[in-house]
């Protein structure tokens, strides 16, 4: 009977204790970072050298960076726990969210207002997406969130079907590669992510003039850095400070913001991506 | 019936239900306290830093647009011209003011404090303040220094970054206080749950508990009920059983005079003469009824029973027109005996009381009819048959009463020799008739077993054990009535019962002093000058009773004999007349028995005397 009350009182017990973050990983000095692998891996090596090296140096700890091969290697890496940080897309991040409970530290300060363009060949005829009916449509990288998730999203919110309303429906395997094929007339129209067809513009990939846009998603936030549920909250507090820190005054701030694309960082939340979520679950697409 | 121990093992497990239902519903109650009072902090965080800093956060952002675009307007319009300095000073003026507020909002922020607050917003309010320093001089400079525009939006960064940390802060605190809002919830739910399964357990086995108790109450009033039932019964039976021997004892005396007198008459005249037959008649009569009385007095157990040889055939036989009177038209009886039937050791009067209550016992078993078999018989028991295991081995006359009627179930079978047991109506039974049937079967040596089922009748076997004396045959003549020529002192206070002994005695040759009671009787001994040789006297008689008038007159004539006679029975009577050692006639009595007792009596005191003058 005593035994069948001390169970009873200890089931009440464990219902009634708070749950706390847990704190295994304080002791962690070591993040590895996972990154999108959305550019070549010598591309992404030289990108996030310098990000490495502040980072190290500013939160005092030890920095190693991991390139996975494809989005679902980035995943795996952060569910099997091989990795402390995380570059993802939003729909990556979603997944990782879903399968890892990953939590968002901080996006750039572009992140929160991202856009996706549909672009086409200067030459082609149509003026908006709706002439493109019967054409030759690409997406960007199937788990992509500017290549694919909102593109999808808008093209459902104008009462599109890709796969009924276009000829051809394509994914590629990067938002260069889109553009290239549209601007090659490989496809007639493609939906490219805006800060990759800007860079293009600017470091001289895309010649100007060569495709033009006829359509542009509303702002949603995308791509975030996020951390693993178990980081120590000290650990994750220095990796926020530090990356809040980065201040484009200072000219060796800017040789780490200026690889990554970003004028700065900001924090972001779970709610940032709710209007993300939401689009996921309406398209039941993979990054649900 | 359930033992106390395990009725208290029993309430202890509710006790022990009902601390466990206690300790969850404290440790719910002090766990939900200590998450209301975190509620509380955090509520207290959130409205008193977060919002706080937000507001002033909103503040700086809306100073920083009034100073943009007072700066813009510096700069447009400075290059334009300005249409009067008080313009230019007025826009310098609104530059200042905003700058003026962004200073005092960024100092404000700086003073918020909030317990120990996360060095995040620290740092964060320092990136702020180094940021605001910067631009603080690019607007007193009027945008004349080059990096304005980087200084600007490092400055809009870093109060971006405020507001946000401090809106995802409170995003989260809103979203934690409703997830613990709902864990709460889950908890009461939980704990109402347990609490109310717990209970419905507990009222219910307490429901078990009250009701096994109310039916044990309920048997105990029922049994208590039967008992005083039984009491009252048994109260009844007692009063009865005292007017029965009041009755009797009356009753006695009348027959004792009757039957005296017949006697003297008949000894008087001859045989075969007028009236000699009229007065065997009377006597038979008188017999019969002093047979009743006897019955009267074994119903009320005050009987004293007189054992003598008896043969039960002809006593039966005998009995046979009574015990067709006594049973229904619609039963058939049959009375049978063995030729050559062993005689037995029993008293006559209370073996006919046997025959008679097995009679009318298996009479009321047949209620639709049936057949009463009476037989008699001799048996010899070696052991052997298991129904007569419990009887000794020998020989026994065995009555058998079998009757065709409804028969017995084993658990009436099991108490019908219980006294006031019985499967009759209230009123229509006393619960006494076999339970009698079994003492004077026991009293006379004997065994009576039964078998029966339900449905196929019952068997009563009476055993007796056999006896070799010769049996006193009904009707046969006394002999001869012994005399003596002896003073006797009678002392008896029935006036027709003392004139008949008085009488027989004289008869015998006996001289008799007459007296009516204790007191005159005890005169008379104090005036004689030689000493009687008998007291002979009734036992119950008013003022003074005869055992004790025996002590007083063996004073005045020590070793006389003494014989008593009484028509009542009672066990305290008796006990007192057997310590003195002296001859008890019952009443009634015939008058040839009380002259032999009487001869006995003076010849043994006359022994008493002479081998106490020997020594």
């Amino acid at each position: 009977m005593k035994r069948v009350i001390l169970s009873m009182l200890l089931c009440a017990s464990v219902a009634c204790s708070p749950t706390g973050r847990s704190v295994d990983s304080e002791r962690t000095r070591l993040v590895r970072i996972g990154v999108l692998p959305d550019q070549a891996k010598e591309v992404l090596a030289q990108r996030y050298a310098p990000l490495v090296e502040y980072l190290a140096a500013t939160a005092e700890v030890e920095v190693q960076l991991r390139l996975p091969e494809s989005y679902e290697a980035l995943l795996e890496a952060f569910e099997e726990r091989s990795i402390e940080l995380g570059w993802f897309g939003a729909l990556t991040f979603l997944r990782a969210e879903r399968e890892s409970g990953a939590e968002p530290l901080v996006s750039r300060d572009i992140d929160l207002s991202f856009t996706t363009a549909f672009v086409t060949s200067s030459g082609a005829t149509g003026r908006s997406i709706g002439d493109f009916v019967g054409r030759r449509f690409s997406f960007g990288p199937r788990l992509s969130t500017s290549g694919h998730l909102m593109p999808r999203y808008l093209l459902y919110q104008l009462g599109i079907d890709p796969e009924t309303f276009f000829s051809e429906v394509r994914y590629s395997q990067a938002h260069d590669q889109t553009v290239l094929w549209a601007a090659n007339n490989e496809v007639d129209l493609g939906a490219v992510n805006s800060t990759v067809h800007q860079a293009m513009l600017l470091d001289g990939r895309l010649e100007a003039g060569k495709v033009r846009v006829v359509g542009q998603t509303p702002p949603y936030t995308n791509y975030t850095w996020a951390v693993q549920p178990h980081l120590g909250e000290e650990v994750r507090s220095r990796l926020l400070d530090a990356f809040l820190s980065l201040d484009r005054t200072m000219a060796s701030h800017r040789a780490v913001l200026d690889p990554v694309g970003a004028g700065g960082f900001v924090p972001v939340s779970v709610a940032d991506y709710d209007e993300l979520r939401i689009a996921a679950n309406l398209l039941d697409e993979p990054g649900r | 019936m359930r033992s106390v121990e395990t009725e208290q093992r029993g309430i202890l497990r509710y006790f022990y239900y009902f601390v466990a239902v206690a300790g969850i519903a404290t440790t719910f109650l002090v766990v939900s306290v200590y998450q209301r009072y975190a509620a509380e902090a955090v509520q207290d965080r959130v409205a008193n830093f977060h919002l706080h800093t937000l507001t002033q956060v909103r503040e700086v952002s809306a100073a920083l647009a009034a100073a943009e675009l007072a700066r813009t307007r510096l700069k447009v319009e400075g290059q334009g011209g300005w249409a009067t300095e008080g313009d230019r000073l007025e826009v310098k003026g609104q530059l200042s003011a905003a700058v003026h507020s962004i200073d005092r909002s960024v100092a404000s922020i700086g003073r918020l404090r909030h317990g120990d607050a996360d060095e995040k917003y620290r740092n964060a309010v320092r990136r702020l303040r180094v940021k605001f320093d910067g631009v603080r001089q690019a607007f007193e400079d009027e945008g004349l220094r080059a990096d304005y525009e980087d200084q600007l939006a490092a400055f809009r960064l870093s109060i971006y970054q405020l507001d946000r940390l401090h809106s995802i802060d409170v995003e989260r605190a809103v979203q934690g206080l409703g997830r613990a809002s709902g864990k709460r919830t889950r908890q009461l739910v939980s704990l109402a749950s347990v609490v109310l399964v717990l209970t419905v357990f507990v009222l219910w086995r307490l429901f078990v508990l009250l009701r096994f108790r109310l039916r044990r109450h309920s048997a105990t009033r029922k049994a208590l009920f039967e008992r005083e039932r039984e009491l009252m019964q048994a109260q009844k039976m007692e009063a009865l059983g005292t007017l029965v021997g009041g009755v009797a004892h009356d009753f006695n005396n009348l027959l004792t005079a009757v039957l005296g007198n017949v006697e003297l008459l008949r000894a008087e005249t001859p045989e075969g003469e007028s009236p000699a037959v009229e007065l065997t008649e009377i006597r038979k009569a008188a017999e019969r009824a002093a047979g009743l009385t006897r019955q009267l007095l074994v119903f009320g157990r005050k009987d004293q029973a007189e054992t003598g040889v008896v043969d039960l055939k002809l006593l039966f036989l005998d009995m046979e027109v009574l015990l067709r009177r006594l049973i229904r038209a619609d039963i058939e009886l049959t009375l049978s005996a063995e030729q050559d039937l062993w005689l037995v050791e029993a008293d006559r009067v209370q073996m006919e009381q046997v025959l008679i209550n097995l009679s009318v016992n298996a009479s009321d078993a047949m209620p639709q009819g049936g057949d009463l078999t009476i037989d008699v018989s001799n048996v010899r028991v070696g052991g052997e048959a298991p129904a007569l295991a419990t009887i000794p081995a020998g020989s026994y006359v065995r009555t058998r009463v079998r009757d065709t009627g409804l028969g017995m179930s084993p658990d009436v079978q099991s108490r019908a020799f219980e006294p006031f047991f019985t499967t009759k109506e209230s009123g229509k039974g006393t619960g006494l008739g076999l339970s009698t049937v079994h003492g004077i079967v026991t009293r006379n040596n004997g065994y009576i077993l039964v078998e029966s089922a339900s449905g196929h009748g019952t068997i009563f076997d009476v055993y007796l054990p056999r006896s070799d004396g010769a049996a006193i045959k009904t009707g046969e003549r006394a002999a001869e009535a012994p005399r003596g020529t002896e003073t006797i002192l009678l002392a008896e206070d029935d006036d027709q019962v003392r004139a008949l002994v008085s009488a027989g005695l004289r008869s015998a040759g006996y001289t008799v002093i007459d007296t009516a009671d204790a007191e005159e009787a005890l005169e008379v001994c104090k005036r004689l000058e030689s000493p009687v040789d008998l007291l002979m006297s009734d036992v119950v008689m008013p003022r003074m009773r005869g055992d004790e008038l025996a002590q007083r007159v063996l004073e005045f004539f020590p070793g006389i004999g003494v014989v008593f006679i009484s028509g009542y029975f009672e066990e305290e009577v008796l006990e007192r007349v057997r310590e003195l050692g002296s001859p008890l006639v019952a009443k009634p009595f015939k008058m040839h028995h009380l002259l032999r007792v009487v001869r006995q009596e003076l010849d043994a005191r006359r022994e008493f005397g002479r081998s106490a003058h020997g020594m």
